[in-house]
């Protein structure tokens, strides 16, 4: 019974520490200079080779976002 | 008994409402879906009450459910399928679904015949009822839409 | 005199095909992606290529809709590719844009009119978050009673169903693959759907569990494609099938992964 308290309680950690960080509003600075650990990167990023063409204009590409 | 169907009426109209705003319909076509809702998910429980197999009542429920949206679509405004297929998500076998799923992984990992055995028994068979399900629901809700096309296709116009 | 100058003004309201056929084919990829099934396309698209004297037929693939659009009578041929827009399904776009596809084919707006009305309609689908993560968990909540959990069990759907429907706003919100977010939500649900296990209160733990995850089942495009298949659509109701049993997939991977963390059985 001891492994499935630990992650609920993890869980329910997690959810509220989301909760904070979403709904506490940041400030101005802390928020322009906050560096990301994780970050989405498109999938134009991902396939990039030196040499191709900056993407000048608001395209899509292929990122699918449901 | 009476209060158990209003009960299940009650709940199947607070679902498809809920499940329903997932999928955006406008606002005025809300209390149609929990009418609709409220009356295919009562009479799938009366049906089922009375030992018919589930199938047959989803599609006796859903072609109840799509005679009155057709029937409340051109009220609404709407196309038949903006309060039909909201109301129709309650009745959704989304349980068998991951059940099938469920066994088919149990009968990945199970090791001896027999146990391999009776998860592949219960994958297909949740399997096989959630695609019936779905087709007999699909089959029952858009019979009413083909009979009374001319209602149907010009409810918006 | 006069007579030739009006025909030019009506000639000139009127729209070649190469621009209706570009306009149908934009209307056609928004109606699609917003959830619509194919044969409204088709009726919709046909109604309103009618009412402006040209003829149109419509190819509709998976991801991408060809239309081609001629006058009647006439060699000039327009054809229209355009990939099936992206967007979360919305009964109200379908129900104004049928609106809107009715205005035209009964002449109560010009082509220009209907141009703007159609750029209004897909620019103005707002809904308010909040409402909508209330209303679903709900839901959820009432969908636990009718397959006979208790209050607790209730409580407890109701719960794990709010922070699984937030969590998958924030994630979607952020541009993840929508089947991650499916596997994250419905194991946080699962294993929020527990707690029942975990502290018991109620006498239906179980119940809770197992409808804790029904509020991610792809109900809608799971009809769309029996609708298809109906219809004689059979690309796009396999590819819509194929949508929503990955998306099934994707939830039980969630699920059974919460409940082997909580130690629960599924069968």
């Amino acid at each position: 019974m001891e492994t499935p308290l630990i992650i609920w309680c993890c869980t329910v950690a997690l959810i509220l520490l989301l909760l904070l960080t979403r709904l506490v509003p940041h400030h101005g600075k802390n928020h322009k200079h906050r560096t990301r650990v994780f970050e989405i990167g498109t999938e134009r990023e991902e396939f990039f080779v030196p040499g191709d063409p900056l993407q000048k204009y608001d395209t899509t590409d292929y990122n699918d976002d449901f | 008994m009476i209060v158990q169907i209003l009960q299940d009426a009650l709940f199947a109209a607070i679902a498809a409402i809920g499940f329903a705003a997932i999928s955006k319909p406008p606002r005025r076509a809300y209390l149609y879906c929990a009418v609709i809702a409220a009356a295919a998910h009562s009479l799938r429980f009366i049906l089922m009450s009375g030992n018919i197999n589930i199938v047959v009542a989803t599609a006796i429920s859903s072609f109840a459910a799509g005679t009155i949206a057709v029937f409340l679509s051109p009220a609404a405004r709407t196309p038949a399928e903006t309060c039909l297929f909201p109301a129709l998500l309650p009745m959704i076998p989304g349980m068998y679904a991951y059940r099938s799923f469920g066994a088919m992984v149990m009968c990945i990992l199970g090791e001896r015949e027999a146990e391999f055995n009776h998860y592949f028994y219960l994958f297909a068979s949740n399997g096989f009822t959630c695609v019936a399900i779905l087709l007999g629901m699909v089959t029952g809700a858009t019979v009413p839409i083909f009979i009374f096309k001319k209602i149907s296709f010009q409810a918006t116009r | 005199m006069t007579q030739p100058i009006t025909t030019m003004i009506s000639d000139a309201a009127a729209p070649s095909p190469e621009e209706l056929g570009r306009f149908l084919s934009q209307y056609g990829a928004w109606l699609l992606g917003s959830g619509s099934t194919c044969i409204r396309v088709e009726k919709n698209i046909n109604r309103m290529a009618h009412a402006f004297g040209m003829a149109a037929e419509i190819t509709i693939m998976p991801r991408h809709l060809q239309i081609a659009v001629c006058r009647r009578g006439c060699d000039e041929l327009a054809t229209h590719l355009s990939a099936v827009r992206q967007t979360p399904t919305s009964f109200n776009i379908i129900t104004r844009l049928s609106e809107l596809s009715w205005a035209v084919a009964d002449g109560r707006i010009d082509f220009d009119t209907a141009k703007q009305q159609f750029n209004q309609i897909i620019s103005s689908d707002r809904q308010s978050k909040a409402a909508v993560l209330l209303m679903v968990a709900l839901a959820n909540a009432s969908f636990c009673r009718l397959f006979g959990g208790d209050a607790a069990a209730m409580a407890i759907v109701g719960i794990a169903t709010l922070c699984g429907y937030y969590i998958k706003a924030v994630l979607v919100e952020r541009g993840i693959d929508i089947r991650a977010v499916f596997i994250i939500c419905a194991l946080v649900s699962s294993i929020l759907g527990a707690t029942d296990i975990l502290f018991p209160h109620g006498s239906t733990p179980y119940i809770a569990v197992a409808t804790s995850v029904l509020y991610l089942v792809p109900g809608i495009p799971f009809l769309n494609s029996f609708s298809d298949l109906l219809h004689r659509h059979y690309i796009c109701a396999f590819s819509r099938f194929a949508d929503a049993v990955i998306l099934t997939g994707c939830l039980s991977a969630g699920l059974c992964g919460g409940m082997l963390l909580m130690k629960i059985g599924m069968f």
